[in-house]
């Protein structure tokens, strides 16, 4: 009799207490610095559920920010008390994000203390994959497992696609979040200088009206939540110190990915060869996105020859910056089902 | 003691409900629904066993495309399991409808006559009634006030039609291939001369068709063994004149080719996308060549007014990912899409 009442107790607790814990599990944050090239120290930010004892390359993700703003008060931005980290170490993933070097928290290269016109752009994509790949072994190393999902979101997403095109064996799945392809529109992005130098400077009104670019009129009040692109601008500016005390303040980001774009993107000529890229790929962006237009994702998904479950989608109302508008519920849900496919059997 | 037993109770329902959740006793029922004088539609109805009650978020309506009935695609048991099986078994209340000139419904007369001696039957302004009348049929039945779309083909084109006309009556409206302006030539052939009536197809044409677009070294996999026969006997059965051809052929109504030549190939649309005022998905597969990714393409930025809308491409699948490999990828994009009518 005491035997029935404790084992079925038992299992009743742990059914509820398994449902509760999977809604809200709570999450611990690490923030580490993870050396790449001599000199170099990338941020690194992880979350994860406090409990969580073992670790699985399906479970495990990489965040890579794009060609202006940081990783970090993107990506990991609490907005409504949840951040898209959040959403997804809330799942039971080992979530982690990494800031390039000259963006956020990372180092700044030592050209960024001189006038742009100084030196030419830094921090090109060959340089950042050698910080991704610093932070992608750093993560196989301490968790011990073979491979990772990566998520890119503009730029990063060519970063993310090149890695993956280049160590097929170390990756999981790769998100590509406002994938960027061959250009046949001018770009948004503005070099600031007449010559490209090594970085360039942007305000928050520059960005404000980047944001609102290819939204129909009506529907531009109420594409931010009241707060949002604040709380967003606010801990952006914030990451340069520099930049800070400049009026107004303005955050320096790296010209190597324009350097690229003019070399690349803008000539005609792919960063990457999508059919080198063997593991399952989502493209995903939303349908105002006038930074990477959707003939891009169109122009690339027939060319992912060999990644098997590949998904393209795109979604209603949102923009280039989609994840801190009002329907980045639908993003997360879209990238999270596709994360969630590599778990399953 | 007693208490103890209810814990008892309370543990095995717990345990029981996600088992049943997978895969609950679904019904079926089969019925003809009248439209116009002298024309009953076929309705086929699957939902679970013990469904008592019924709501427009949880009711779905299916129509096929232009040559092929309904219940030989969307009801197809493969690897045990139809679409119309996944998607009853998840709670829902599910129709199928063939359209007059098709499976089980109505054969229009011109259909026993000699195909060059009329012009082409069941064209789009019609097929929209037939399917007027079977949802009002289900509103009816349910006492419901909308139900869900689903159209393949030819049928994105009537379902869509059909909410800009009737937009109370939708909740959501997914479009499976869907089709918009060509600028390509069609697939579906009618043969040499002015169109008839309607046109006749056979089995090895139909495969022929099925396979264009796909790599040759990914065709070998692409239908798991037995399913394209699966389909085809089920399929060419539904045409009882035809069945007794050398070989076998079934008819369908040309219709949809005469509204494609005068609208999708002539550059014109059919429907105005900004009338839908619904939720809509597009959803096709890349190696569709009969409804090319450009028209999916070129449809999506016109639907201004579908709140929530989505446009879903999926990986190695044809026009016909229903019955390949690949269509549990179909079938869940699909499920997601409807499921997020039910949450708050």
């Amino acid at each position: 009799m005491q035997a029935i009442s404790l084992i079925l107790g038992g299992m009743l607790a742990a059914a509820f207490t398994a449902a509760a814990l999977a809604q809200e599990p709570r999450l611990v944050s690490e923030d580490m610095m993870v050396p790449s090239d001599p000199g170099i120290e990338v941020f690194v930010r992880n979350k994860r559920p406090a409990d969580m004892t073992t670790f699985r390359p399906e479970r495990t993700v990489l965040f890579v920010h794009g060609s202006t703003y940081p990783a970090h008060t993107g990506f990991d931005l609490k907005l409504g008390g949840m951040s898209w980290m959040d959403y997804i170490a809330s799942r039971g993933y080992d979530v982690y994000l990494l800031d390039i070097r000259g963006f956020g928290k990372s180092t700044r290269p030592k050209e960024m203390a001189e006038k742009p016109e100084a030196n030419p752009p830094i921090a090109r994509g060959d340089a950042a994959l050698r910080d991704i790949a610093a932070v992608a072994d750093m993560i196989r190393k301490r968790r011990d497992i073979p491979r990772l999902a990566l998520i890119g979101h503009s730029w990063g997403t060519a970063l993310m696609a090149t890695y993956a095109a280049q160590h097929p064996d170390l990756v999981e799945r790769v998100v590509l979040y406002a994938p960027v392809w061959i250009r046949e529109t001018p770009s948004l992005i503005r070099p600031g200088t007449p010559t490209l130098g090594a970085y360039r400077t942007v305000t928050v009104e520059q960005t404000r009206t980047r944001r609102f670019t290819g939204i129909p009129e009506e529907k531009k009040a109420d594409i931010f939540p009241p707060g949002w692109f604040e709380a967003w601008a606010e801990a952006t500016w914030a990451t340069d110190p520099v930049g800070a005390k400049m009026n107004p303040p303005v955050i320096r980001a790296p010209n190597g990915s324009l350097q690229d774009s003019i070399d690349y993107w803008s000539a005609g000529k792919p960063y990457f060869d999508p059919a080198k890229i063997t593991a399952p790929v989502l493209l995903v962006h939303g349908e105002w996105d006038r930074d990477t237009p959707r003939y891009m994702s169109q122009a690339l998904f027939p060319l992912l020859t060999n990644s098997p479950g590949k998904r393209y989608v795109e979604l209603a109302e949102g923009t280039h910056a989609m994840y801190m508008e009002k329907n980045r519920l639908k993003l997360f849900e879209a990238v999270q089902a596709f994360l969630d496919e590599s778990g399953r059997s | 003691m007693k208490s103890v037993c209810l814990f008892a109770a309370a543990v095995a329902a717990l345990f029981a409900m996600p088992a049943f959740a997978q895969s609950p006793k679904v019904v079926m029922e089969e019925m003809m629904v009248p439209s116009e004088p002298g024309i009953e539609i076929y309705v086929r109805n699957k939902r679970p066993a013990d469904m008592s009650t019924f709501r427009p978020e949880r009711t779905v309506l299916y129509v096929h495309g232009a040559t092929y009935p309904a219940s030989t695609a969307f009801d197809l048991k493969l690897g045990d399991q139809s679409w119309m099986d996944y998607i009853a078994a998840r709670g829902y209340d599910v129709y199928l409808l063939d359209l007059r000139g098709y499976g089980k419904s109505t054969r229009p007369k011109e259909m026993a006559e000699d195909a060059k001696s009329n012009a082409p039957i069941v064209r789009g302004d019609t097929a929209v009634k037939d399917i007027g009348a079977v949802v009002d049929f289900i509103r009816a039945r349910r006492n419901i006030p909308r139900v869900n779309l689903i159209g393949w083909s030819w049928g994105t084109a009537l379902m869509a039609t059909y909410t800009t006309q009737n937009a109370n009556k939708v909740e959501r409206l997914v479009l499976y291939a869907p089709t918009w302006i060509r600028t390509t030539p069609s697939l579906v052939q009618a043969g040499p001369g002015p169109l008839g009536a309607y046109r006749t197809v056979r089995r090895d044409q139909a495969l022929a068709r099925w396979l264009t677009g796909v790599p040759e070294d990914k065709k070998a996999a692409l239908i798991p063994a037995g399913w394209f026969d699966a389909w085809a006997d089920a399929t060419f059965a539904t045409d009882p004149e035809g069945a007794k051809g050398n070989p076998p052929f079934i008819r369908a109504p040309n219709g949809v080719m005469q509204d494609t030549a005068d609208y999708w190939s002539a550059g014109k649309a059919y429907y105005d996308p900004a009338k839908i005022t619904v939720p809509t998905l597009l959803v096709h597969a890349e190696w569709d060549r009969d409804t090319p990714a450009y028209m999916a393409q070129t449809l999506f930025p016109l639907l201004t007014n579908a709140p929530g809308k989505r446009y879903v491409q999926l990986p190695e699948g044809t026009h016909t990912i229903v019955m390949e490999k690949n269509r549990l990828m179909l079938f869940e994009a699909v499920q997601a899409f409807l499921d997020e009518s039910g949450r708050s």
